[in-house]
């Protein structure tokens, strides 16, 4: 890892007792990219999203922002870094605009502007006590409170989670304005896989602690398809049908009333010999992160399931 | 300098609600140490005029301070963006030292105004407010409920050791103050706040927020679950009668703590106890300025008071997915009621039969005598007591606000059900036995059997009492906008 990286983590490890949360995860990300981080509950989305801050301590390894061990995060550095928490706590007898005007204190390159535009955009009532509000709006706070000092580097770890669809909508215009004008590394940890779709142009996923994708979306979404396979003959269907497949670059076979629909991977050159070889007509079609995400996350649950996962997509 | 935690210690009604409460456990913990160093080593009154009452003064106000700048800078530390805010965590540093050595000047001031001038032991008041506001801090600044423990201790050492804290600074003058300083730096480098934000975050939080400020003050978190299950653990089949029910309730409410409802009984009578005791003790310090069968209620009416304060509150009961009727519900909460009463009263009972063996095995006093009386004072605030629930469930439960935020003192409404609900049981139970005794002698000079009947009659005002709590209960139960959507 070069220190030019805003994120970066080596042989990054955690455990809490016996349970491993983090397992050797080895990344990095430079400025101007935005990195989806997904993967199932429990997976350590959180807990490398905390340790990169310095929130959680490393068993071993390096979690590093700006090159520095987020554990060791000077003042410089923290004001080049915006976080927003999966679950945020306030004071709750402050009002909106009270906590703005205190936290902006802290910053010298707080925008004033960016935030007016911000609280605008997400229809947020400053003046009432932060603990009447709703998590919608604390998540909206939040989210103004992470971005107004011109970020380096954005933390975000389900972000969308409490916002409505027009909310959500204004984050990630938000998030690209931020790219536009700062072009700060977004790391973002989110269920919302259709919201990370659009949004990032990296993803790393993790499973049980472990890195099982760290690559470029376009990347992925040349390398996988989904072949909708129907028989040429109508004899042939069912899970029989299914189970013929068996080629290495098939990551996911599922069988249809009409026939079988597969996930693959790196085999844009083998359709052909594919539908000669089976006897079969193959339309291929390009694959959402949510089916991707699946095949990755499911190859080592779920091997035992008949007809779900054919090859495992785990790395 | 965010000047954070000045504005917090002055803003709304939690603080205020958390400086009273410091103040009187403050103030208790003084008079406590003073009054045992009085008992083991005497001083004389030019002393206690001259030196030991500022010192204390100057003490006690430092301790409080120093015990809210705390608070608040901790609360700072509780939010979530507080350590990626770049300087946050170390301008708290600097508050809380700042206020440490305003605390110490004004004890400096306290002591030259005493003194006529800024003589040797006119440090004295300093010192033991640098030395108090360094022990409030600590108290309050929660690194675990053991060391909280050892701040309280500290602070009781600080006001037993008085007298002989002033008496050396007489002597050494500002080295004194610049040791107490000193201390007083080490105490707040050890709850240094980027320290402690590091650890309790890598901890996990859990156990920290559990132990935080505002569990030391009213106690209501408890980071060392051991569930009494009150017999709801071993229920394995579908709750159909009413003492189902009821264990599931008083579960609900108990369960949470160490024991349970009975170990919540032990508490209740020991803090009954504590701060009448105390009270007692004060008032006698008062050479009896108000009658005596008025400081005598406080030692029942104390223990009624926690229970109102730690008793849990009826709303969160409602909404929540039940096959059960609000009548029934009505019904449960209302034996639920009796029955930690019930609890409260034998724990009660139990703590005075103790506390006569022991004074009549030591002291030469007749303590039954005294027992009895507290014994009928007990009574009357029991009587009293579906009338002090009334209050706390219309003023407190019956808010929604209050009810749905789990930061329930910020509201007026709070503070203001609290305050009645103690005056009630203060001056109610004080002015029942009164009367009750004026109306005994009246019947027993009218015909001496009147006065068994007069104990029926009262009897029955307190069934009376109860069977209207019932029905306050259910009324209560019906209004719909209490009811979570």
């Amino acid at each position: 890892m070069t220190a030019t990286n805003a994120i970066s983590t080596e042989s990054l490890t955690k455990t809490f007792g016996t349970r491993i949360a983090l397992d050797g995860v080895t990344f990095a990300m430079p400025r101007g990219r935005v990195v989806g981080l997904v993967g199932r509950n429990g997976c350590g989305k959180t807990t490398l999203l905390r340790c990169l801050q310095g929130l959680a301590l490393p068993t071993s390894g390096r979690a590093s922002l700006f090159g520095v061990d987020g554990g060791r995060l000077g003042d410089a550095n923290l004001a080049r870094l915006g976080v927003v928490h999966q679950e945020n706590r306030f004071l709750p007898w402050m009002t909106g605009k009270a906590h703005l005007d205190f936290v902006r204190s802290f910053y010298e390159r707080w925008d004033t502007s960016r935030e007016r535009r911000l609280v605008d955009a997400f229809e947020l009532d400053l003046t009432q006590r932060i603990g009447t509000m709703s998590p919608g709006s604390m998540q909206k706070l939040a989210v103004i409170t992470a971005t107004c000092h011109h970020p380096e580097v954005l933390l975000l770890d389900e972000p969308a989670s409490a916002l409505d669809p027009p909310s959500r909508e204004a984050l990630f215009s938000t998030l690209f304005d931020l790219l536009r004008e700062d072009e700060p590394a977004i790391l973002i940890s989110s269920h919302l896989l259709d919201d990370i779709e659009r949004s990032v142009d990296w993803i790393l996923c993790l499973d049980r602690g472990r890195v099982v994708r760290d690559e470029a979306l376009d990347s992925l979404q040349e390398r996988y398809q989904q072949w909708r396979v129907l028989p040429a003959a109508s004899e042939r269907r069912g899970d029989a049908f299914a189970k013929g497949f068996v080629e290495p670059w098939i990551r996911h076979a599922s069988v249809e009333s009409a026939g079988a629909v597969l996930i693959v991977e790196d085999a844009h050159a083998e359709r052909d010999s594919f539908a000669s070889r089976h006897g079969v007509m193959v339309d291929a079609q390009p694959v959402r992160l949510s089916q991707m995400f699946k095949v990755w996350t499911a190859s080592s649950r779920d091997h035992a399931k008949v007809g779900v996962v054919v090859n495992g997509g785990g790395r | 300098m965010t000047a954070f935690v000045t504005m917090r210690a002055t803003l709304g009604w939690r603080p205020a609600f958390r400086a009273f409460v410091l103040w009187a456990m403050l103030v208790g913990v003084a008079g406590t140490g003073l009054m045992a160093r009085r008992w083991l080593a005497p001083f004389t009154p030019e002393d206690f005029q001259s030196a030991i009452v500022p010192a204390s003064i100057a003490a006690c106000i430092a301790a409080c301070l120093g015990a809210m700048m705390a608070t608040a800078c901790w609360e700072v530390r509780s939010c979530t963006y507080s350590w990626a805010v770049p300087g946050l965590l170390r301008s708290l540093n600097r508050e809380l030292l700042v206020g440490g050595f305003a605390i110490g000047v004004f004890g400096a001031a306290l002591g030259a105004a005493v003194h006529g001038a800024l003589v040797n032991a006119s440090w004295g008041p300093a010192v033991a407010a640098m030395l108090g506001y360094a022990a409030g801090a600590s108290f309050m600044m929660p690194r675990g409920r053991v060391s909280g423990s050892f701040a309280l201790i500290a602070i009781a050492a600080i006001f037993f050791a008085i007298p002989e804290i002033v008496a050396i600074v007489a002597r050494i003058g500002p080295p004194g103050a610049l040791a107490a300083m000193g201390i007083m730096l080490a105490v707040l480098r050890r709850h240094d706040a980027t320290r402690i934000g590091r650890e309790r975050l890598d901890a996990g939080a859990s156990w920290l927020e559990a132990a935080g400020p505002d569990a030391r003050l009213y106690g209501r978190k408890d980071p060392f679950k051991a569930v009494a299950s009150h017999g709801a653990g071993e229920f394995q089949g579908v709750r159909r009668g009413d003492l189902d029910w009821l264990r599931a309730l008083i579960h609900e409410v108990h369960g949470e703590q160490r024991g349970g409802l009975t170990a919540n009984g032990a508490r209740w009578a020991w803090a009954m106890l504590v701060i009448g005791g105390l009270t007692h003790a004060y008032l006698h310090a008062l050479r009896e300025q108000l009658p005596a069968d008025f400081s005598s209620t406080f030692f029942p009416v104390a223990i009624v008071m926690s229970l109102m304060v730690v008793s849990a509150p009826v709303l969160p009961l409602l909404g929540v997915n039940r096959p059960l009727s609000r009548r029934r519900l009505a019904w449960l909460l209302w034996l639920r009621t009796q029955v930690e009463e019930a609890v409260v009263l034998g724990a009660v009972l139990t703590a005075f039969v103790a506390v006569a063996i022991v004074i009549e095995l030591f002291v030469a006093v007749d303590a039954w005598a005294a027992l009895g009386w507290w014994t009928q004072t007990l009574l009357a605030a029991f009587a009293l007591l579906p009338f002090a629930r009334w209050i706390r469930l219309h003023t407190i439960d019956g808010d929604p606000r209050v009810a749905r935020s789990t930061g329930s003192a910020i509201f007026p409404g709070y503070i203001a059900g609290q305050a009645a609900t103690m005056c009630l049981l203060l001056f109610g139970s004080w002015g029942v036995v009164v009367g009750w005794h004026d109306l005994t002698e009246r019947l027993e000079a009218f015909a001496p059997v009147w006065t068994f009947g007069a104990w029926g009659g009262a009897l029955l005002v307190a069934a009376a009492c109860r069977w209207w709590w019932l029905l306050a209960l259910r009324r209560f139960l019906e209004r719909r906008d209490l009811v979570a959507a």
